[in-house]
């Protein structure tokens, strides 16, 4: 009884855990919240999580999601998806506050992807006992949403939409799972887009299995509420041939922390990772990469560029792994800041980890505030300061969604970094 | 007379964070006024302010007026910020223009144009009527349209890039130019083509204030004067034949009498 009346003010990761203790379905899920009531959270004296403080969590008291007023989605929706042809016409799927709101969710009818929801949280590719985040989601997580690409199968352009609503009864989180295999030949692109109001935490966790010659395109933006909590883990597995492109864009949430990890088993595949990480007020983001090549002849590049304002604080912290097998890898890391203003941070942690000896790997970073020559050059020609700024800017980060093939997803972006869709006026 | 510019005992530091004496005085009290309609020259030793002083007009945030004035059409200067200078009617050609990676030329020319057409009050020009003017002017100066799709300057020869500056001034229409330099690095063609580029400006409401190490120039634009500004203070004004006389014997006398 004791013990009972203590629960009921639980904060932290105990309040969390409270919710599935004892009620425990599969083997993973009993082990996730055995391995997380031993360990706890790592502190900041953990090598993986030096820059990035998880103390918040004791500050909360997490709590149950209450069922989603479809209302206020379908209001989102009319927002930010119906009036854009573009967009209002892909194949849709909408998960709010966890769950999957079918009313609104388009992607059923559609015949291009096979997609399974089960009961409980399975997957093959994320590291249960290493990855904190994936054991949280293996703790706490209900269901699987499995969505499959068969041989072959174009399936174009699909559209994702994560939305959380805060509550005030204290922190609301949300652990979806979503695994996505492309077999042979298949191709698939995604736009997912965060977004919602209020405090929460979100920790979704995704596996992509991409076949052999498929072809994968992650278009994801992070534009969650500012009050927000968001860490996401990622995993993807290349066979042979398989191309895999990823672009970020990091711009809402109070604290995010976005892991990637990139398995490349099959030879002639190639893996790229764009991201932009924009940050203002007192934001937290933190990109964790870790990208492993395991055989030879495959290539992976990674750019993160970090436009920092106020008392942001930007992470990179990206891993190339080259095993002693994986010969004629070519791989390539760049990290980029742009702080503007004295008072925002970064910190970038490269690491490359390399085994095999006939290899090209490269990594540089590069942190500046925006060139005083460029500025006095454009203001010198009429060009009124926020203007000359919004132009340098614009020139850093355009680069970064330069080469998104899908042009729904690039206008998306565009659109989203305040980059100035700039036509070809000649 | 009614003076364009007027510039009273300037004198001026550059801020430099990493130098230990972190403020270094550069222009001495500079006095040089400028009548509407005329072309000055200004030439000068290497590293005796002549850049500097381009640079504390257009208004660079490394430099610090300590004292004097500068008036122009009127205005002071010292207390408008460049882009409102730009649109006051003030110009530099830099010495050495800057790159901008990722800026498209054309959308770089289109916005300074129309940045200062509307702080002007004139109508901005669209993307049609823009690029009519811009091709004009370029064939005007043989400035390949091709250096219009490419990035700000990037990958440009010397050359290409002084050309660049004159499209820029003949487009912004200024109505006092500085060009710091412009002719160094051209070739003799290039050399006649921004000549006429600074003399299809002329009239009773343009002046330009030219800062040239070279004859050549002034062979093509004859100009009202010349000064010579050595250690941070014009120190010497003379007619169009002082060129000639400096490329014979050097600054030395000047510079020697001017110390005296
Ligand atoms: N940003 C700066 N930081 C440090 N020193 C500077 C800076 N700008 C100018 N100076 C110094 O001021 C002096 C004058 O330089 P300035 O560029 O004005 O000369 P200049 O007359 O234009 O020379 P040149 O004929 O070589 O172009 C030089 O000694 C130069 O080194
Ligand atoms: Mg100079």
């Amino acid at each position: 009884m004791h013990k009972n009346s203590e629960e009921s003010k639980d904060t932290g990761l105990s309040s969390l855990l409270s919710r599935v203790k004892g009620k425990n379905t599969s083997s993973e899920q009993e082990k996730a919240i055995r391995l997380l009531s031993e360990a706890g959270l790592p502190s900041r004296r953990v090598e993986n999580w030096k820059y990035t403080d998880l103390r918040w969590f004791n500050q909360h008291q997490f709590v149950k999601p209450v069922p989603v007023n479809t209302q206020q989605v379908q209001e989102w929706l009319e927002e930010n998806v119906f009036p854009l042809p573009n967009l209002s016409e892909l194949p849709r799927l909408i998960i709010a506050n966890g769950q999957i709101i079918k009313e609104f969710s388009t992607l059923f009818d559609d015949s291009n992807c096979q997609i399974d929801i089960k009961d409980g949280v399975y997957g093959s590719l994320g590291r249960l006992q290493k990855d904190i985040m994936t054991t949280l989601n293996y703790a706490i997580g209900q269901q699987t949403l499995q969505l499959t690409i068969s041989k072959g199968q174009q399936a174009g352009t699909i559209l994702f939409v994560y939305l959380g609503y805060g509550q005030n009864d204290g922190l609301v989180s949300f652990h979806h799972r979503l695994n996505i295999e492309l077999q042979d030949h298949a191709q698939l692109s995604v736009i997912e887009m965060n977004a919602g109001c209020g405090e929460y935490f979100t920790n979704p966790v995704c596996e992509i299995k991409v076949g052999p010659r498929a072809n994968f395109e992650y278009n994801k933006l992070l534009n969650s509420s500012l009050e927000s909590y968001n860490c996401a883990n990622l995993y993807v597995s290349l066979a042979d041939h398989a191309t895999y492109r990823q672009f970020l864009i990091s711009k809402g949430s109070k604290f995010s922390r976005q892991e990637v990890y990139i398995d490349i088993n099959g030879e002639w595949s190639n893996a790229s990772f764009q991201a932009v990480q924009k940050l203002a007020d007192r934001q937290h983001a933190d990109i964790t990469t870790v990208f492993s090549h395991l055989v030879p002849h495959c290539q992976s590049d990674q750019n993160v560029k970090n436009i920092l304002t106020d008392q942001s604080h930007g992470v990179f912290q990206g891993k190339v792994f080259v095993h002693q097998k994986a010969q004629k890898t070519n791989a390539q890391q760049q990290n980029q800041a742009l702080l503007l203003s004295d008072q925002a941070e970064i910190n970038t942690k490269p690491e490359l980890e390399i085994y095999a000896d006939d290899v090209k790997c490269s990594h540089g970073a590069t942190v500046g505030a925006l060139d005083e020559d460029q500025l006095f050059f454009l203001m010198a020609r009429g060009i009124p300061f926020h203007q000359a700024r919004d132009i340098l800017i614009n020139a850093f980060v355009a680069q970064a969604v330069e080469d998104v093939n899908d042009p729904i997803a690039k206008q998306l972006l565009k659109e989203q970094l305040g980059v100035e869709v700039v036509e070809d006026i000649t | 007379m009614n003076m364009v510019l007027e510039i009273k005992n300037l004198h001026a530091s550059v801020i430099d964070e990493t130098a230990e004496d972190s403020r270094k005085e550069i222009l001495k009290g500079v006095n040089l006024s400028i009548p509407a309609g005329e072309t000055h020259v200004i030439m000068g030793p290497n590293g005796s302010g002549k850049s500097t002083l381009s640079y504390v007009l257009s208004g660079h945030p490394s430099y610090e007026v300590t004292e004097g004035s500068v008036t122009f059409k009127g205005q002071d200067l010292l207390v408008m910020t460049p882009d409102e200078r730009a649109a006051t009617g003030l110009f530099l050609a830099f010495q050495a223009p800057v790159e901008l990676p990722g800026v498209n030329n054309a959308n770089f020319l289109r916005t300074a144009v129309n940045s200062v057409r509307k702080a002007r009050g004139q109508e901005e020009l669209d993307p049609v009527k823009f690029l009519k003017l811009v091709r004009e002017l370029a064939k005007k100066l043989s400035f390949s349209t091709d250096m219009l799709k490419r990035n700000v300057n990037v990958g440009f020869s010397g050359g290409e890039k002084k050309r660049n500056e004159v499209l820029q001034m003949t487009l912004l229409e200024p109505s006092f130019a500085i060009l710091d330099e412009t002719d160094s690095g051209l070739d003799i063609d290039a050399l006649r083509i921004v000549a006429e580029g600074v003399k299809s400006l002329r009239s009773p409401e343009f002046s330009s204030l030219i800062i040239t190490h070279h004859q050549r120039l002034l062979d093509h634009i004859q100009p009202d004067y010349i000064h010579v500004l050595a250690k941070g203070r014009i120190i010497h004004t003379g007619g169009p034949e002082l060129s000639r006389q400096l490329e014979a014997e050097g600054y030395g006398r000047l510079v020697g009498e001017a110390d005296a």
